[in-house]
Parts: C-alpha cells; sequence; structure tokens
C-alpha cells in the first residue's frame, strides 16, 4: 500500500506537470473532437499527430496520444446519442437505448449521464490499474485461443439478448455479420474470400465503413421517410443534466458497468470490444421491466457506457505491463513509444517509472478534464439537434463521407457507405435491427481466427474447449444465456421467437 | 469547438498574414522539391516499418526543406501502397517505404501481380536492415539452435511456431528453418507480432520468429529464451545471442529490409535528390542513436545497389516460397 | 397454408405476414449467394480448418433463419409490407458516389476522373444530398456547403493535418512554388466562409428565415 501511494505520488508529480497537464487538456480536446465527428476515428488522428509529438519529451507524448484515444471515447458516444452513429464497436450499444433517449426529449439527460458514468469508471478503473496491474498481467497469460473462442462464443450470445424484437431475426442478422466478417484476405492460408475479384475488398470490410453504413447513412434514410418523428426530437428538449432520481436509477448499473468493464479490457485480445454488450445484457437481464430497453432505458446508457470507458483505460494494463497492443489504437501507442525510444514490454514499469506512473496519473485527470469539458457541452450538443434536419443531414453525409475517407484514403470506402446505407434502410424496412449485426461482424473475425487457431493447436481434438476450465465456464455462461433468452418465449407459444416482441 | 474564436474576419486576415511569411524562407530552396512530398508506409502506423519510415521523414523533412508526410496506406500485406506509387506521377512527390514484403515476397506468393518490383519502380535507396530472432518459450528444454532441432526431431508432430501472418518475412524465415534443418513443425499464423508474442510468453505456442526489436524486451526480462538471430552476423544489441548460420546452418540468412522507391521513369536528378537527402538524413547522429534502440543496422545506398540488392532479394527467397507452397490470388 | 380466408385484406390470401414472407425469401437468396460465394474455397479439416467452412456454414444458417421467417409469414400474423420511398434512397447514393469519384482522381474502367478534393467534392456531396428532402433550397444549401466545406478544411486539412486531397490536382501543381499549400488552404477557406456570409446576407435580405442555425452549426461541429 504505501508502495502504491509512493508510485502514484511519483505519477501525480509527473503529470501535474504544467507541460503535461496542458499536453493532457489538448489530448482530451481533440479526442473530444474527433470522437463527436462521425467517421474520423482515433487511429487516424493518432497516426497524424504522431510527427508533432517528436518534439517532446516522451512522456508528454504518450499522455497526450493516450488523451486522444479516451477522449474519442467520450466523444463517441455524443454522437451515438444525438445522431445514431456509433463511431467505434464500443458505441454501438449506447444507440440503442441513447438514442431512445434523445429522440423523447432526454438527449440531455442521456450525454450527462454518459459522462457522469464514464468519469467514475475511468477513476476506478485508474486505481486499479494503479493497484493491480501487474497482478493483473497474469491473467492475460491465462487467456488462450480456446478461451478467446469462448469468450466470443459468449458474446454471441449476449447480441441475441441484445435485440429487443424478433429473436429470429436478431440471430439471423448476427450470422449475417459473421459471414461478412469472413469476407478479405484469409488469416490461415492467405487466400481471398468472398471479395469476387474486388481488390478493395481483399482487406475485408472495415468496421467504420459498415457503421456509417448501416447507421449513418440509413438513418437519414429512414429519417427523410419519417417527418414526425424527427421533429419531436428537435422540439422537445426537456431537462439539461440529469437529475438526483435519474443518478440513482444509473448508479446501479454504472457500478455492474465499471467492473465487467474493466475486467474485460485486461484481457489482451481485444475483449473490451465486448464490454458494453456484456453490460447491457446483465441490464436487460436484471431489470424488473426488461421491455423498458430499446425505448430509452437510462441503465441502457450509464451500463454501456461505463464498461465501454473502463475497458478503455484498462487496455493500457497489456499494452504497459507486456507491451503487447490489444487493438489498433494501442499498436499505434507501440509505435510511438518506439519512435520516443521507449520499447514496449515488461521492462517498462521498472525501467520508466516516470512514464509508467505519469500515465496512470495522467488518465483521471485526463477524466477529470473530459468531465469539465463535455458537462457544459451537453448545451451546446443538444441545441444541435435544434438544426432544421433539411440542413443536418447533408452535413452528416460529408463528414461521414470525409471521415470515412481519411481513414484509409479509399474512395471505394465512401462507396461503401452507400452500398451499405442503403442496405441498412431496407433492413429497417423489414424489422431487422443493425445492431446485432454489427456484433456479429466485430466478433465473427476474431471467432473464426480463435477458433481455427485453437483446433490447429490441439491437432482438432474440439474437446480442447471443455477441457480447459475458464474456456468450459465461459461455454456454459453463454448457453445458460442463450436458454434464458429463447426458453421463455419458445414456450410463450413461439411467437415472440417469430414478431416483435 | 477550437474554430469557433475564430470570426471570419480574423480568419481572411490570419490566411493573409499566414500567407506573406514564407516567402523570405524560400529564397535559395532549389527547384525539387517545392510542395511538401507524401512518402507511402504500405503498413499500420505504428508497425516497425512505420517507425522507420517517420523517423526517416522526418530527418529528411529538415534537409530538404519541404514537409515529407507519411501516409499509411494499408492492405493486402503492403501490395496497395506499392502499387499506388507504381501507378503514381513520376515527379517525385510520391515515394514508397518498400520492404522485403512489398519487393520480394509478396510479388513471389502472388497470383495475380498488382506490380513488378523490378520495372515498376525506380530505386532510391537501402535505408535499414532489422534482424529477426528465433526465440521460444523458456520452459522449453531447448538451449540453442541444435537442442531445439533435436527436440524437433524427436517428436516431428508435437511442436508449433508462431508468426506475424502468411506470407511474412517472420512465416518464411519459420519455413527457410524448416527446410535447412529438415525438421517439422506447424505454422500458427497471427494478425502481427503482438498477439504472437502474447501466446508464445503465455506457452500456448513454444516457438517463434519475430522481429528483433519487438522480441528484445521480452528477451531482456527473462519471458522469451533468445536462441539464434537470423543475419549473418550477431546484433550489436545482443552480444551474447548467436546466430543460426554459426548454430549448424551456414546457409541461413534472412533479415527485413526497409527502402525508398520512387516511381518508375522518374527522373534522375529527382532521385539524386532524394537519395543524397536519404543517405545524409541516415548520417545523422540523433536518427543513428534512435534507430539503434530497437536493433535496426543502418545501410544507406546508392539507387544502383538499391536495384541489385531486390533483384538478389528476389532470387535468395523464389526457391522458399516455392518449397513452402505458399500461393495466394 | 390452410389458413382461413381473410376478409379484410384479401389482397394478401394466405400470406398472412408479408414482411417476414419478403425477409425470409431475401434471407434465403442471400444464403444461397454465400454458398455459392465461397464454393470455390477449401473446407479443410478440423484439424487444419479451411477458408471455406465458416462461409459455407453461415451462410446455410442464414438460409435456414430466411427458411423459418418465410414459414412464419404463412403461419404467424404479423406486419404488412413498409412503403419505400425512392427519391432519398437514390440521390443520397448519388451524393455520396459524387464525393467518392471526385476526392481524388478515381479510375472507373477506361476513364480517369480528375482529382478535384474536398474543396469540389465537399460542396458537391451537401447540395445533392440536400435535394433527397422535399424541402431543398438552393442558395441554402450551398450557403452551408461554403460554410461546412471551409470548416472541415480548416479542421481535416489544416489542425489535424489529415492526408486528404483539399484542392484539384491540377490547382496544386499550378500553385506549386507560388504559394504553400497551407496558405493556399487557409486563404481559400477565408474566401469561401466570406461569400457564405454573403449568401447568408442575401438570403436575409430577401426575407428567408433560419440562418443563424447555418451559421452556428458550422462553427460547433
Amino acid at each position: 500500500m504505501p508502495d502504491l501511494l509512493a508510485n502514484l505520488g511519483l505519477g501525480f508529480s509527473v503529470a501535474l506537470g504544467l507541460q503535461n497537464i496542458a499536453l493532457c487538456f489538448l489530448g482530451c480536446l481533440v479526442g473530444t473532437l474527433i470522437g463527436v465527428l462521425p467517421g474520423v476515428g482515433p487511429i487516424a488522428t493518432i497516426a497524424m499527430l504522431l510527427p508533432i509529438t517528436f518534439g517532446l519529451d516522451p512522456v508528454g507524448a504518450l499522455i497526450m496520444l493516450a488523451g486522444i484515444y479516451y477522449g474519442a471515447q467520450y466523444g463517441g458516444s455524443t454522437t451515438a446519442i444525438l445522431v445514431n452513429i456509433p463511431g467505434e464497436a464500443t458505441s454501438v450499444v449506447t444507440t440503442l437505448d441513447g438514442h431512445q433517449m434523445a429522440r423523447q426529449g432526454r438527449a440531455g439527460i442521456a450525454l450527462g449521464t454518459a459522462a457522469i458514468a464514464s468519469f467514475f469508471a475511468g477513476t476506478v478503473a485508474t486505481v486499479l490499474i494503479a493497484a493491480l496491474g501487474a497482478p493483473l498481467t497474469k491473467l492475460a497469460l491465462i487467456f488462450g485461443p480456446a478461451e478467446y473462442f469462448a469468450l466470443m462464443v459468449m458474446g454471441l450470445a449476449f447480441a441475441v439478448v441484445l435485440a429487443h424484437g424478433s429473436v429470429l431475426k436478431a440471430v439471423a442478422m448476427i450470422l449475417v455479420g459473421v459471414l461478412f466478417a469472413a469476407v478479405g484476405t484469409d488469416l490461415e492460408t492467405g487466400q481471398e474470400r468472398m471479395t469476387f475479384g474486388f481488390s478493395f475488398l481483399t482487406d475485408g470490410v472495415d468496421f467504420s465503413v459498415l457503421a456509417m453504413g448501416l447507421f449513418g447513412i440509413a438513418e437519414i434514410l429512414r429519417n427523410l421517410d419519417q417527418t414526425e418523428t424527427r421533429d419531436v426530437v428537435r422540439e422537445r428538449i426537456g431537462r439539461l443534466l440529469p437529475g438526483l432520481a435519474d443518478i440513482k436509477q444509473a448508479a446501479p448499473a454504472t457500478l455492474r458497468g465499471t467492473a465487467i468493464g474493466a475486467i474485460l479490457g485486461i484481457l489482451p485480445g481485444n475483449g473490451a470490444v465486448l464490454g458494453p454488450f456484456a453490460a447491457y445484457t446483465i441490464e436487460k437481464k436484471i431489470a424488473k421491466d426488461p421491455r423498458r430497453f430499446g425505448r430509452g432505458a437510462i441503465e441502457g446508457v450509464a451500463g454501456p457506457e461505463s464498461a465501454n470507458n473502463a475497458g478503455a483505460q484498462t487496455a493500457f494494463i497489456p499494452l504497459l505491463t507486456l507491451g503487447i497492443p490489444p487493438n489498433a489504437v494501442m499498436a499505434l501507442m507501440v509505435g510511438a513509444m518506439t519512435i520516443h525510444g521507449i520499447v514496449p514490454g515488461p521492462g517498462v514499469m521498472t525501467k520508466n517509472p516516470n512514464l509508467f506512473w505519469g500515465m496512470i496519473a495522467s488518465m483521471w485527470i485526463g477524466n477529470l478534464m473530459l468531465l469539465i469539458i463535455n458537462l457544459p457541452l451537453v448545451g451546446v450538443w443538444v441545441r444541435l439537434l435544434k438544426v432544421p434536419y433539411r440542413l443536418m443531414f447533408p452535413a452528416i453525409l460529408m463528414f461521414c463521407s470525409v471521415g470515412i475517407y481519411s481513414i484509409n484514403s479509399l474512395p471505394t470506402d465512401v462507396m461503401l457507405i452507400g452500398f451499405f446505407g442503403l442496405m441498412g434502410y431496407l433492413l429497417i424496412k423489414f424489422g431487422f435491427e443493425p445492431a446485432p449485426l454489427l456484433l456479429g461482424f466485430v466478433l465473427g473475425k476474431l471467432m473464426e481466427e480463435y477458433l481455427r487457431r485453437s483446433l490447429t493447436l490441439s491437432r482438432g481434438d474440439p474437446m480442447v474447449f471443455l477441457e480447459r476450465p475458464v474456456s468450459a465456464v465461459l461455454f456454459i455462461i453463454a448457453f445458460a444465456i442463450l436458454a434464458a433468452a429463447l426458453l421463455p418465449s419458445l414456450r410463450k407459444g413461439r411467437d415472440e421467437v417469430f414478431t416483435e416482441a | 469547438m477550437g474554430l469557433s474564436p475564430l470570426s471570419r474576419r480574423a480568419l481572411v486576415v490570419g490566411g493573409l498574414i499566414a500567407a506573406a511569411l514564407p516567402f523570405g524562407a524560400r529564397a535559395q530552396a532549389p527547384a525539387y522539391p517545392t510542395r511538401p512530398i507524401t512518402l507511402v508506409v504500405p503498413f499500420a502506423a505504428g508497425g516497425s516499418t512505420d517507425v522507420v519510415g517517420r523517423l526517416v521523414a522526418q530527418k529528411m523533412s529538415d534537409i530538404l526543406g519541404q514537409q515529407v508526410v507519411v501516409e499509411n496506406v494499408v492492405g493486402a500485406g503492403g501490395n496497395v501502397g506499392a502499387a499506388r506509387v507504381a501507378k503514381a506521377e513520376p515527379d517525385g512527390y510520391t515515394i514508397l517505404m518498400g520492404t522485403v514484403a512489398t519487393h520480394a515476397l509478396n510479388p513471389l506468393i502472388l497470383k495475380r501481380k498488382p506490380y513488378d518490383p523490378v520495372t515498376d519502380f525506380s530505386p532510391v535507396a537501402l535505408l535499414a536492415v532489422v534482424p529477426n530472432v528465433l526465440v521460444v518459450n523458456p520452459n522449453l528444454p531447448a538451449k540453442n539452435v541444435q537442442e531445439l532441432i533435436a527436440l524437433l526431431k524427436a517428436d516431428p508432430s508435437k511442436y508449433n511456431y508462431a508468426s506475424s501472418g502468411v506470407g511474412t518475412p517472420l512465416h518464411l524465415s519459420g519455413e527457410l528453418f524448416k527446410s535447412l534443418a529438415g525438421v517439422q513443425m506447424q505454422h500458427i499464423p497471427y494478425r502481427g507480432s503482438g498477439p504472437a508474442l502474447n501466446d508464445v510468453v503465455a506457452g500456448q505456442v513454444p516457438i517463434q520468429f519475430d522481429n528483433l526489436p519487438s522480441a528484445s524486451e521480452f528477451i531482456k526480462s527473462g519471458s522469451l529464451r533468445a536462441l539464434a538471430v537470423t543475419t549473418k552476423e550477431r546484433a550489436p544489441s545482443f552480444p551474447d545471442v548467436p546466430t543460426i548460420a554459426e548454430s549448424g546452418l551456414p546457409a541461413y540468412e534472412t533479415y527485413t529490409w526497409n527502402a525508398l522507391f520512387a516511381p518508375p521513369k522518374t527522373p534522375k536528378p529527382i532521385i539524386d535528390a532524394l537519395n543524397a537527402a536519404a543517405v545524409k538524413a541516415l548520417a545523422d547522429s540523433g536518427l543513428a542513436e534512435r534507430m539503434k534502440g530497437f536493433s535496426a543496422k543502418l545501410t544507406p545506398s546508392t539507387p544502383e545497389a538499391l536495384a541489385e540488392h531486390v533483384k538478389s532479394e528476389i532470387a535468395k527467397w523464389t526457391p522458399v516460397v516455392k518449397e513452402a507452397g505458399i500461393q495466394a490470388d | 397454408m390452410d389458413a382461413p380466408l381473410d376478409g379484410t385484406s384479401s389482397r394478401r390470401g394466405a400470406v398472412r405476414a408479408p414482411q417476414s414472407l419478403v425477409a425470409g425469401l431475401g434471407l434465403i437468396g442471400l444464403g444461397v449467394f454465400g454458398v455459392w460465394a465461397s464454393s470455390d474455397l477449401d473446407y479443410g479439416s478440423l484439424r487444419a480448418i479451411g477458408p471455406g467452412l465458416m462461409p459455407f456454414w453461415l451462410s446455410i444458417g442464414v438460409g435456414i433463419c430466411g427458411l423459418a421467417l418465410a414459414i412464419a409469414g404463412f403461419t404467424h400474423d404479423g406486419a404488412p409490407l413498409q412503403s419505400f420511398s425512392v427519391r432519398g434512397p437514390v440521390v443520397i447514393t448519388l451524393a455520396v458516389l459524387a464525393f467518392a469519384i471526385t476526392i481524388r482522381p478515381f479510375v472507373l474502367g477506361g476513364i480517369t476522373t480528375p482529382g478535384l478534393g474536398l474543396i469540389v467534392a465537399g460542396p458537391l456531396a451537401i447540395v445533392i444530398a440536400g435535394y433527397a428532402g422535399t424541402e431543398a433550397r438552393f442558395l441554402e444549401l450551398l450557403t452551408l456547403a461554403l460554410f461546412l466545406t471551409a470548416g472541415c478544411m480548416l479542421l481535416f486539412g489544416d489542425l489535424l493535418n489529415l492526408p486528404i486531397p483539399i484542392f484539384p490536382t491540377a490547382v496544386v501543381q499550378a500553385m506549386t512554388g507560388v504559394l504553400p499549400a497551407r496558405t493556399l488552404l487557409r486563404i481559400a477557406a477565408g474566401v469561401m466562409a466570406l461569400a457564405g456570409l454573403g449568401l447568408l446576407l442575401v438570403q436575409r435580405r430577401s426575407g428567408r428565415r433560419e440562418p443563424v442555425d447555418v451559421a452556428r452549426h458550422s462553427l460547433t461541429t
């Protein structure tokens, strides 16, 4: 304990230096900005800002880059709530209830709840990293391919629960999502799959492209059809910040979300992506009236948002203690460290205590700054909803196009968002929900990879998934969730399986 | 947001002032370059090629007096970015950070070739050579290459080795090892060397071929045991680690290299200007210090030497790729 | 199938949930397509799963879901088909395509489009997209386009420094050595913002409403 305090003291003395505070603020500000802009992700931005950090000392540079990363997580939920566009895989869930709240004139409450829940989660996760970062690394090493496969199967079981309409349609969407994920070059053999000879499909479909199309463009098309609902959004604005009753309702969900997100974030195989989904599923399962979910339940914002942010913070554990990047942004951080002459790996904590503890302390400071930046902005964002829709949607369309283009500099990516937009429009018209598809897409790629790897390692013996205790437990949970989701509706005369619940 | 304080008037005034500023500095600038140069890095930001690219780009910007902007054009193992430069205007404003993958391995592996590594580029300069390393989980009872070979021969179907993906230089380093040592091990491809390292440290897979820079911290901390480096000479950063060649496989040599290429038919004066800037950048002591930090060996060269190098690399890898039976569409 | 005659909607006949039926048929189609698209891939064995195994079984799964939905269209009462509009999807697609082929040179068959950069692609996308709605007014859209493009140029090109083409390639080449790219960018953005402001004034004088929203939008987004 005294060790921890001394370490944190060192960290804060580094992070509270004038230059580092300024860099942290700058990072959070830029992060919020790019998070809010649909399509522009932290990857492109961090890559572009890397050269600017050359002149800084490594600690300051990394503090700023980390600020961009978690600032973008904050900003991403703003777009998800206001215009129903998930900027990142982790804010897909926030669109479900967050945007519904906005449609009911509770956009301010949703945004405020998201900010407060994220701040709480960030604080807890920071303490967790400081106290348990090193021992928690062991958890990362328990997880082999078989465990990750089980984890992904569990995630897909969550996706079934996620849907609030027909279970059958949700399952179909998940399968379509996993099928889409298979497009592109096969990892194991290098063969092209379902690319039809198009070179722009060799690397598969980018998540942002699919998300911008299915959510961003499709949402525009849907809104153009229904003039009434979108006017409701902009006329009724209501309270700006959550009241005591709202906070009371959101608090338990925030606690649970934080715990789930923090644990999943530690896994270097990008487990953080599951956090919000898992949190949402749990909230929906334990709620007295699950039917509120998907119709603007505040727990459906607080739980996933806290899980998202906790995961974003604890994802630094594998990076800082093992040197293993769990996702593309963290891989970029590895590059940034290397450029600054720090080789990431197990030695960083002992060799560069300034960097390690300084970054951890700056995360908490950054979270505080984000709260301070974001709460006053809630008013601005909400007023943005007053902009007439006939001006709003061309603007959204252009931002989506610019953002998508900036990721890979490929015009074909921009065309694809048009294609997926049309597809999303059709899906909505036929009563399908795009969220399970997107989840299937995110998990599908990882799932197939881990399945094939575990079977190659076990030389084709499928028992490997049940012989390993962690994987067996995860499979049992997955089947329990599926049974809980399917059985009641099957018993009730099967109608719910087929039609809207 | 950041823009709101900028009133429109201030913006215009600011624009005019900014327009007036840089004229003084341009006085003695040469005819080339007169605008920013795009350095296409065909791999994701943060990887080792990207890091080398950014460090060199920054130094070259100082030398050329124009910004050298790194653009990551990712896809198809580097082919998308390389193909873009192969088809770009030969005006010296679009150049490529090529590697052993884009200019030797991919063209050999792919059935449908997006470009010819020899005729579709004007070589500029070889920049750096990065050694690969053979690492094992510390629990594997093999202390050196010979013991590993004995282990693999004793049970040919038991062992796996990890690499950062199919057709990567690391995968082929493993295949070359298998064929020269006459052993069997199952290849397990990963999405990059980070996830592969994780599973080797955790013991899911016992053996890995990796870039020396990305594995170096794990070797120093004892989480991995380095059996040998893949270059002909030992790496200066790890003088105690032998080479595979000196461990009984004298013909073995692989490494990853980075080099600058321009589009085909780029005029000689432009190539020479770029080459001079690159060579001068590599001579910078600060850059050398940083590159040494991750075990890269600087190898400034003439354009002609790079052309020779590409040809010899293709000749070296052709039989390995054939024997490993790797083919992709 | 032997559903009693439905008196209220005689045109539907045996189909009790047309939405489910058509959705199901669509999924079956997708499943068949998936099986065809992955048919050239190797399934492999359990020990070394080939690239074709997952796509094949996923397509089968999608097909089965589709079959169940289609059958449900006959056995369960459900939603009718919803009406589709054509204008929105067509115009929005056109807007996206216009942006994609003008932002940088794009090879389409034998034709290469000139790379016109954000300064053309942005306004083009906004103005075209605006006509997806029924309330489009040209001047208003043009004003929005000018402000937003100027803002985007500063934001993406100047502040964030993203490698997005701003100007037509011909202009870049012509201006080489005359003006640094960044200065050109700032001047152009300033001119566009001024033009937008001028348009705003014109519209205000002619008695149109809403200009305040446009301005605030461009600055807060």
